[in-house]
């Protein structure tokens, strides 16, 4: 069955608001010609994590556009989630107020979860945190995901600045997450402080990380653990093993749930995918550099632009990543899936045209639909 | 912006997203949005979110949250917090957030900036509220959103990204004459708490307008009142959901904290915990509110504006039941707000009102 879909003129009534308008006037023309998506409860579940980056020069409004339109077409293509990451004083990542942009993001759709991947918790008042996400359950109820990781975001100065001089910092974050933990849960006796919205909201936790001492927290609490392969892999295979073999069966979870998070490029060939890869590349290069991270154009081939060792060390933050033709992509996530067994896959696909970002995006969930997941849900 | 309002009466919305018995957090947020929209549609000025901390009768806790969503669901009306409680955050998380929700609604958000917790002493150490002076937090936020940190300034590295450059309209907050003459020595609009310091609104919009110097955000120095107001079809029916307002608010004082109740509830129901400090409290803080029906409420709001002087006046109604809030809000404007909002710039062309805007969301 084709089908077109034309994510610029969703339907955005909340459900029972007979006679609202759209609520956000974006179109940008992303037209995707696309055949329906035949997943199915064992499908390999897929979710979305975006960075909202930016052109040079590009607004940030411009960029949230696009990531608007691109969670109306992954509501449609099935994916589970769509998470924003929280980043600070990086220009060419747009994402640092999360709660504000998923509460964006989620007022423009209508059935896909939304949340943070993740909200870096030692820079903010863990009472703060369950009003925000609070106030989104209470406002997109059953639909909003509260990611967690430790690190600052940002370098060290925007760390002071985030913190206030705050003795908390990423040792305290077992005690930071305690106690938000404690503002969502159901009230405690003689609990004094509440968070209002935010008590007994029970707003589903994720732990985030990149090392075997964040999978072992998050196997301890019984929490689902999404670890971050697109930026840190090293420790994938090892820290996947630890969260199972160390997992604690706990109220809100009685077994396992990984998540993993990977760059993804598919395109028409392998070669259009890798030369659509030159931009993350570039932009991990740069920031290698210490230089802007804005999305540069695609090039034909990285040669003239990198020495050897920044290729070496490009490359090996980037192994994870999974380019290619659909043929080829189908091939890297099987192996990632026999591999690590995760219960989803988190997909970061960035990519300098809109457009490519999308088709990608269209390209893997007619994958996913084809892999055997584990058939287990989280949240949803 | 912000220009000469010809005589006019300008009015605008203080909304705490307060929650009534039987509803839930959700439902006070959807009535939220509701107001909002009545706000776009009869005329008023702006619409600003409230942040108080753990009080359940209160749902406002997460003003930039809660304005991205009245955002999202309005056009043109401008929308802002009044206010975010500025020693509770970072200063750079807030001009993330506000820089943020600038770019999302370019020239519709206001950030209006408090000095006091919104909670209590156990809530403030919870929300980490620093003992920094305000000016130098002040300071701070205006830096990061100009990008003009002194050289050598720590900070002078960091970017809000958003906000370094994407300024929303910004707005010194005040029960007494610290912020009033702090806006006025930096050229900035003032907000009087009127609707909890009724007491010092004179001597508070005076000290404004005496410690005014032009800036370039502000030629003529520019003063919002609030002030508590209910309105219904005659004073009997205000004076109940007022005296409900006030029974409720003092046994949310006393120790029994809940939703507001209804009138009906509150007179049938046996009486809850009532302290005595509470109930003088609560008396003086109702004393200054404005009841009645929509010509009693008009006389009240024109006086005020008469003795503040104040450019705009921004209502304030924290009372049990959507409906009957939204129809207070209403009566309000058609008997205040010119008839033919247009003018305004608030109205779109061709959505004119023809029916109770109230009426409407009762018929579904």
């Amino acid at each position: 069955m084709i089908q077109e879909i034309q994510v610029g003129i969703v339907d955005t009534r909340v459900p029972g608001d007979a006679g609202a308008e759209m609520v956000a006037p974006y179109s940008l023309g992303l037209t995707c010609k696309t055949t329906a998506v035949q997943a199915t409860t064992q499908s390999l579940a897929v979710s979305v994590l975006d960075l909202i980056a930016t052109r040079a020069g590009e607004l940030t409004g411009s960029a949230i556009a696009k990531s608007v339109e691109l969670a109306r077409y992954a509501e449609q293509l099935g994916y589970r989630r769509y998470w924003v990451a929280e980043h600070h004083s990086i220009q060419g990542l747009a994402c640092s107020a999360t709660p504000v942009l998923i509460g964006h993001i989620a007022a423009v759709t209508k059935t896909i979860r939304v949340g943070s991947g993740g909200v870096m918790l030692p820079n903010h008042a863990p009472l703060v945190v369950a009003e925000q996400f609070g106030t989104l359950e209470a406002i997109y109820p059953g639909r909003i995901d509260l990611g967690l990781g430790r690190a600052p975001g940002g370098d060290v100065q925007t760390m002071r600045a985030l913190r206030r001089g705050l003795a908390q910092d990423g040792d305290d974050f077992p005690a930071l997450l305690e106690e938000l933990r404690t503002y969502l849960g159901p009230e405690r006796p003689g609990q004094v402080v509440k968070a209002i919205p935010g008590q007994n909201s029970n707003v589903p936790i994720t732990l985030l990380g990149s090392s075997g001492l964040s999978a072992q927290l998050a196997a301890a609490l019984g929490l689902p653990f999404a670890f971050a392969a697109h930026i840190a892999p090293d420790d994938l295979y090892s820290a996947a093993q630890l969260y199972r073999e160390q997992f604690q069966p706990s109220k809100v979870l009685p077994k396992p749930y990984l998540l993993v998070a990977v760059q993804v490029i598919a395109a028409e060939t392998d070669a259009a995918a890798r030369r659509l890869f030159t931009t993350p590349q570039q932009r991990l290069l740069r920031a290698i550099r210490g230089e802007s991270v804005e999305l540069l154009p695609p090039v034909d081939s990285m040669e003239h632009l990198w020495h050897d060792a920044e290729r070496a060390a490009v490359e090996n933050r980037m192994r994870a990543a999974i380019v290619g033709s659909d043929t080829t992509v189908q091939g890297g996530l099987e192996k990632l899936v026999s591999d690590t067994h995760p219960d989803e896959v988190i997909v970061v696909t960035e990519t300098y045209e809109h457009f490519d970002r999308a088709d990608s995006y269209r390209r893997v969930a007619h994958i996913a639909a084809k892999i055997l997941g584990t058939g287990d849900t989280y949240a949803g | 912006m912000l220009g000469d309002s010809g005589g006019r009466l300008r009015l605008s919305i203080l909304d705490h997203t307060p929650v009534s018995s039987g509803s839930t957090l959700g439902d006070a947020f959807w009535h939220s949005t509701r107001l909002a929209d009545l706000a776009e549609q009869v005329g008023y000025e702006r619409y600003w979110v409230a942040e108080h901390h753990n009080m359940p009768w209160l749902a406002s806790s997460s003003p930039a949250v809660l304005i991205a969503y009245v955002a999202a669901r309005t056009t043109s009306l401008r929308v802002g917090s009044g206010g975010v409680m500025l020693p509770n955050y970072a200063p750079l998380a807030v001009v993330e957030q506000f820089g943020m929700l600038e770019e999302l609604h370019p020239g519709r958000i206001d950030l209006g900036l408090g000095r006091s917790s919104g909670g209590d002493q156990i809530a403030s150490h919870a929300l980490r509220r620093t003992d920094q002076d305000y000016a130098p937090l002040l300071a701070e936020l205006l830096a990061f959103f100009r990008g003009e940190f002194p050289v050598g300034h720590p900070y002078g590295s960091v970017t809000a990204v958003p906000g370094q450059g994407i300024m929303p309209n910004i707005w010194l907050l005040g029960s007494g004459t610290y912020s009033a003459q702090l806006a006025g020595a930096i050229g900035l609009p003032f907000g009087h708490g009127g609707h909890f310091a009724a007491a010092n609104n004179v001597t508070a919009i005076e000290a404004y307008r005496q410690s005014f110097r032009p800036s370039p955000a502000l030629q003529k120095p520019y003063a919002i009142v609030s002030v508590g107001v209910i309105c219904a079809e005659t004073d009997e029916i205000a004076e109940r959901h007022h005296h409900a307002a006030y029974v409720s608010t003092v046994r949310n004082l006393s120790g029994t904290p809940g939703p507001l109740l209804s009138a009906d509830e509150i007179e049938n129901a046996p009486p809850g915990e009532w302290s005595p400090a509470q109930e003088h409290y609560v008396t003086e803080l109702f004393s200054s509110h404005i009841v009645g029906s929509p010509s009693t409420v008009k006389a009240g709001l024109e006086a005020l504006a008469h003795r503040t002087g104040a450019d705009e006046i921004m209502i304030a109604t924290i009372m049990h039941g959507y409906t009957d809030r939204l129809r207070s809000y209403e009566l309000i404007a058609d008997a205040c707000l010119p008839r033919n909002s247009a003018q305004v710039g608030n109205t779109p062309a061709g959505s004119t009102r023809t029916a109770g805007f109230v009426e409407e969301l009762r018929n579904g």
